[in-house]
């Protein structure tokens, strides 16, 4: 067996492996380059999948490397890590999958396969860190490793594409390098400690650390998607539906909000921010940036964009649950980490779909398009009903718990928020499911190529598939152990 | 003595030269072996001076025996021996390199027949300059490495070539009389060349005003300092490639390294603050300065070597916290950041320049938008490009994040928000100019190459290019190295290194 | 505009250049006058150096690193000046005449070339006692070359065979294989074993008179050289 001081350096080594032996491959080695992504996928989900449960068990999982004098990186399994890197390990295997089948003979695949192996490696570095620095060294590892996908199609748009994602992601990083430095010279090298670090110091140095909070959230707020600096992420939408997959679900947008859900609770400790009162402003900044994202998805015609704006309004529900005081809150932020990755995959992969197999890229263009795609617009339509928050779906999960939370931390204005939300949530979603299922399409759909039995390949129907049933069973499955909303009750006992 | 009898440190000058004078004898005969002996002894050498300085502390030299102020000091320190790794590590990629690169056209030919004398007499004067602790000693290896490295700029025979180097020719000419001036000064006043010993002996006052001014002043202009860079894009820009990774890697480091030195042990504090101070600001604008010039610039060579002008910047930002009264703790950070950032920007820009060869030899241009689509035919060069961007940007885990959060934690601790503004826009900035490169590497243009290059071109650059990243998650080694034998009040932040 | 900002540049660095004069003067007149320097410390080792005369102890032995250098310097500067060179060049054509036709200027070499020869011989053995050594002898060996080439006995292709090289590159050579076997035996570079010093300097100053000399004669032949081509391109 593994040491338990080595696995979180071997979930790292599943995918950068995979990565470095991609690029060492020729660009057809078709075959041996899908062998591989499959087994270094499989390899992490089974490796997280057994620090989850040693976890559970109570286990401690930590690799600590020597970085600099006093300051060491620290890979380390938690509750959080395994909310987050559970999430990420399987969704990732899911998009490998999608990813294959995608991009079926389409070139540079080495390049794509690499770097997308190097940004799960980023993905699980932040989850699995220990201090800020080793999230700092992962998160902007993640930045720099999805720029070639994000450009991956070369063309002058997705350059364009590429140049806002790192102006605004490189900025946010700025913001944070500065904010960290800031804090260590305060508090000098620590981990992230459940209830926080700070203690006492935070009274000596109110102004300093209320700067630092600032600086730290809103540079973790750029990746977040968190309106103002939200423009690089529907302008990311050129690049290939897998890379969108990663951006809005398993990686990046989520690293930021994971990264806010580290300084929140990790560093100063959710009683502290409450004490000081650092919340009230996130807990307004989420609410703007929920409403103004859903009423630009509404003004929609792009299929991907008004799926974008869609994750510019619900990530914000992550902070929003952050930003209350109070244990419902939190699991409602926590779970709807999870859960938002796993509906708008589905939308993802689905949207991948429509466009790979009928080239269509428009709502208005998508009459009927259910009877031609069936199992696709059904996944669909599963996740954009969870999206609303119908029960049992996993969007009513997380919305139920943060109405719950509103009303434990006395911001009842909050419900009227989640009410609007939801009622755009479904203006935007709904009219798409009735054009897809009830429309009739002005012209007859093309047959499947080569007369396949199947709407898709294999390779495009299991995932979407897949997430679709997750996106129920979560909701269903709410009571048993392994599911996201027990992980996040777990993680808020220790929090509170 | 120390019981040791053979010095090792000599090789590293030796090896080098005779390696030279060999080939200025026998040509193209044999060069192969030569090249190959001559890297294999360096090495060596190398790695029994680190044994030996690891093994008994920083150590001293009396060349001929005769000891100071007769003779010619070296000191072999951790400092010392860390830049000569660098200068090792780059020079075996840059020779392994050039052995290809220089290929069967009559003109290459040529050229080879000269750049291997050259380059191995460059080498050997960097190795010289970094084990010396000898003010005129340092004047002949500036001198030395300074025509081996006007000769090697007009080597590639372009007519910006010969211009670029014959500036670069009267520059550090006029930079090495400065210079020199200053150390006649100091040796009238104090009576010895030897820098322990003029320091011991040389007090506030003219003299030493005089003498700092000029020295500092004549290496400055040497190491390219905003505002005396103006030579430094056109000679670097337009040597062949090998060379341009020599010139900005190494042969810059060597003003910086004597000025490192001096300002480390030989001033009286009085004269020092203002000079530091000044340096301090010089070293900002240059950051600056030298960035946004870089993104203006159409040609990728160019673009790489205005990042160097920026990246020393770094290096002289430095300076300000060795002044008199900032805490030791402070001092030795950013000492310790400056020695850091010369090996880390070694490393990376070695290797952008090694890869920027690479590209342009297949492209047969040199144009920025000759670069389009080039990324996907050559994968390797493209990688190598990528890492040492990550070091040159700053990032983490790119070793040139390290010299910068040493500096940043420094300037915090002084409480100090200017250099922390300009450390973190000069990352910025510098993610601004490399990704003029990266993104039309990642171009989905059509490209035909002019000339496939060979592979251990792509090689070399990748090695460094590695190299920058693994120094970049090893800092603690390096670290206990430059612990050995610090200078006095700037090991506070190495005794922690355990 | 450009001009403007040129002429402040121009300025600035008058301006720095002359407050660097000025307070280079002051040090100058606070120095003490009645300061010698090292002449004394020089004095009293010169009997451990093997030679006797100060100035061939200091090139040769207290500080013969430095030497080492500058005659790596010297060749630099030859390898420089080839590698500028016109990859054909032609004879140098200093005398129209060359001189295998005229009997005057044959006789006049094969008087003077053995008596400068002799002279520097002399000035290389006496670099021990008194003023001369390799610079001086190597400079009256250059003046040999000069003669020989500008009456067109030498080819100025002539660095092409492997001979001349050697000959370029011996005095560098010698020094540094000395230096080496120092450090190998002594543990420093060019510690001479005290009874051999003398004999030791001695070696080193032949090579490098001769290495000198030829140099000197090269460099000028490179000059001549182009100064032809220019004459010649420019009707």
């Amino acid at each position: 067996m593994i040491p338990d001081t080595l696995i979180p350096l071997a979930v790292l080594l599943t995918s950068f492996i995979t990565g470095i032996a991609i690029l060492l491959l020729g660009e057809d080695r078709v075959r041996l380059r899908t062998a591989l992504n499959l087994t270094g996928a499989v390899l992490k989900l089974v490796l997280v999948m057994l620090m989850l449960w040693g976890v559970f068990q109570g286990h401690a999982y930590q690799t600590r490397i020597p970085f600099l004098p006093g300051m060491d990186l620290v890979l380390r399994a938690d509750g959080m890590t395994i909310l987050f890197a559970s999430l990420s390990a399987v969704l990732w295997l899911l998009t490998t999958i999608y990813a294959i089948g995608y991009l079926e003979g389409a070139p540079h695949r080495r390049r794509f396969f690499a770097y997308f192996s190097f940004c799960v490696t980023a993905t699980m570095g932040v989850s699995l860190a220990g201090n800020l620095v080793t999230f700092f060294l992962f998160y902007e590892v993640l930045t720099l490793t999805t720029y070639p996908l994000v450009v991956h199609r070369g063309t002058e748009k997705s350059m364009k594409a590429g140049a806002v994602y790192l102006a605004y992601t490189l900025g946010g990083s700025a913001l944070v390098l500065v904010g960290m430095l800031w804090l260590y010279a305060i508090a000098g090298p620590f981990d992230f400690t459940e209830t926080g670090v700070l203690g006492d110091l935070f009274a000596e140095n109110r102004i300093a650390l209320t700067v630092i909070f600032f600086l730290l959230m809103l540079g973790f707020g750029v990746k977040a998607a968190l309106f103002p600096f939200h423009a690089w992420l529907p302008a990311a939408m050129v690049a290939p539906a897998p890379v969108s997959a990663l951006l809005h679900a398993v990686a990046v947008v989520k690293a930021g909000a994971f990264g806010m859900v580290r300084v929140v609770y990790d560093v100063y400790g959710i009683t502290v921010c409450d004490e000081e009162a650092l919340l009230p402003a996130f807990m307004v900044l989420a609410a703007i940036t929920i409403l103004y994202g859903s009423l630009r998805a509404l003004a929609q015609d792009d299929f991907k964009k008004r799926l974008a704006f869609s994750t510019v309004s619900q990530v914000s529900y992550i902070l929003l649950g952050i930003a209350m005081f109070g244990p419902m809150g939190t699991i409602g932020g926590l779970v709807h980490l999870v859960h938002q990755g796993i509906m708008k995959i589905t939308m993802f992969f689905c949207a991948g779909n429509v466009a790979e197999t009928l080239h269509l890229h428009k709502i208005s263009e998508l009459k009927g398009v259910g009877r031609r795609l069936p199992l696709t617009m059904g996944a669909f339509t599963v996740a954009a009903l969870g999206m609303i928050g119908v029960p049992p779906l996993a969007g009513f999960i997380s919305k139920w718990h943060l109405g719950l939370g509103a009303i434990e931390s006395g911001h009842p204005w909050i419900l009227a928020v989640l009410v609007a939300s939801s009622l755009l949530n479904a203006a935007y979603f709904l009219p798409i499911l009735r054009t897809v299922w009830f429309d009739q399409p002005d012209s007859p759909w093309p047959a499947p190529e080569g007369g396949r039995r199947l709407e898709a390949s294999w390779w495009l129907l299991v995932p979407p598939l897949a997430t679709a049933v997750l996106t129920i069973l979560v909701g269903l499955l709410g009571g048993s152990v392994i599911s996201p909303i027990h992980w996040a009750y777990l993680i808020v006992g220790r929090e509170y | 003595m120390t019981g040791w009898t053979l010095g090792p440190e000599a090789g590293l000058v030796g090896f080098p030269a005779l390696g030279a004078v060999v080939l200025a004898i026998t040509a193209a005969r044999g060069r192969r072996l030569v090249v190959g002996l001559t890297l294999a002894a360096t090495l060596v050498a190398l790695v029994m001076t680190l044994t030996r300085l690891l093994s008994v502390g920083a150590y001293e030299q009396d060349i001929g025996g005769w000891g100071a102020p007769l003779g010619i000091g070296w000191r072999i320190d951790g400092f010392a021996v860390l830049m000569l790794g660098l200068s090792v590590a780059v020079g075996i990629a840059v020779s392994i390199y050039s052995l290809a690169y220089f290929g069967d056209e009559p003109g290459d030919r040529r050229r080879a027949l000269f750049f291997w004398p050259l380059w191995f007499f460059l080498w050997s004067a960097l190795h010289g300059l970094f084990l010396s602790r000898d003010l005129f000693n340092w004047y002949v290896t500036l001198e030395l490495s300074g025509l081996a490295a006007v000769a090697l700029i007009a080597l590639s025979g372009r007519a910006d070539a010969l211009t670029g180097s014959l500036r670069y020719l009267l520059l550090a000419l006029a930079a090495s009389l400065l210079y020199l001036l200053g150390v006649v000064v100091l040796y009238s006043a104090t009576g010895s060349l030897d820098l322990a010993q003029v320091a011991a002996r040389l007090t506030p006052g003219p003299v030493a005003l005089a003498a700092i001014l000029l020295i500092t002043a004549g290496l400055v202009v040497k190491s390219a300092l905003f505002p005396a860079h103006f030579w430094l894009p056109s000679a670097h820009a337009s040597a062949p490639s090998p060379v341009s990774a020599v010139l900005s890697a190494l042969v810059v480091k060597g003003g910086f390294y004597i000025l490192a030195r001096t300002m480390t042990g030989l001033w009286p504090a009085a004269v020092a603050d203002g000079v530091l101070l000044g340096l301090g600001w010089l070293g900002g604008a240059a950051v600056l300065w030298g960035s946004l010039l870089a993104i203006r610039q159409q040609h990728l060579k160019l673009v790489i070597a205005y990042s160097t002008v920026a990246q020393l910047g770094y290096l002289f930002m430095a300076f300000p916290f060795w002044m008199e009264g900032v805490g030791e703790q402070v001092a030795s950070r950013a000492w310790a950041g400056a020695a850091y950032q010369a090996v880390s920007h070694g490393l990376a820009k070695a290797a952008l320049f090694l890869a920027a060869g690479v590209l342009i030899h297949a492209r047969g241009r040199d144009d920025l938008d000759a670069l389009r689509g080039l990324g996907a035919h050559l994968p390797v060069t493209a990688t190598a490009m990528a890492l040492a961007g990550i070091s040159l940007m700053g990032i983490p885990p790119g070793a040139g994040f390290l010299p910068k959060w040493m500096m940043m934690t420094a300037a915090i601790q002084e409480g100090r928000i200017l250099p922390i503004v300009v450390l973190i826009t000069g990352g910025l900035l510098a993610v601004g100019y490399l990704f003029r490169i990266f993104r039309r590497l990642l171009a989905a243009d059509d490209v035909v190459l002019a000339h496939p290059p060979p592979r251990i071109l792509e090689l070399a650059a990748l090695g460094l290019a590695i190299l920058s990243i693994v120094t970049g998650l090893s800092s603690l080694p390096i670290l206990s190295l430059l612990r050995i034998g610090a200078p006095e009040g700037f090991a506070a932040y190495l005794e922690s290194v355990p | 505009m450009n001009t403007f900002i040129q002429r402040c540049l121009h300025g600035g660095v008058i301006a720095v250049l002359a407050g660097l004069a000025i307070l280079l003067a002051r040090a100058v007149l606070a120095l003490d006058p009645e300061g010698r320097g090292l002449a004394d410390t020089v004095s009293a080792a010169i009997p451990d150096s093997g030679v006797l005369h100060p100035l061939t102890a200091v090139l040769l032995n207290f500080r013969g690193y430095d030497t080492l250098l500058e005659i790596a310097v010297l060749l630099v500067a030859v390898l420089a000046v080839w590698s500028l060179e016109p990859p054909v060049a032609p004879c140098a054509r200093v005398l129209q005449e060359p001189a295998h036709r005229n009997p005057v200027l044959l006789v006049g070499l094969g008087v003077m070339v053995p008596m400068i020869a002799m002279t520097a011989g002399y000035f290389v053995w006496v670099g021990a006692y008194r003023p001369g050594g390799a610079f001086q002898g190597g400079a009256l060996l250059g003046a040999i070359g000069v003669m020989l080439a500008s009456t067109g006995v030498l080819p100025s292709s002539i660095h092409r065979t492997i001979r001349v090289r050697l000959a370029v590159a011996a005095g560098f050579l010698v020094f540094l294989l000395v230096a080496l076997l120092t450090a190998g035996g002594s543990g420093t570079l060019l510690t001479y074993p005290k009874p051999w010093a003398g004999l030791v300097i001695l070696a080193i100053e032949t090579a490098l008179a001769l290495s000198i000399g030829v140099s000197l004669a090269l460099l000028f032949m490179a000059a001549a050289d182009r100064a032809t081509v220019h004459r010649e391109d420019a009707p």
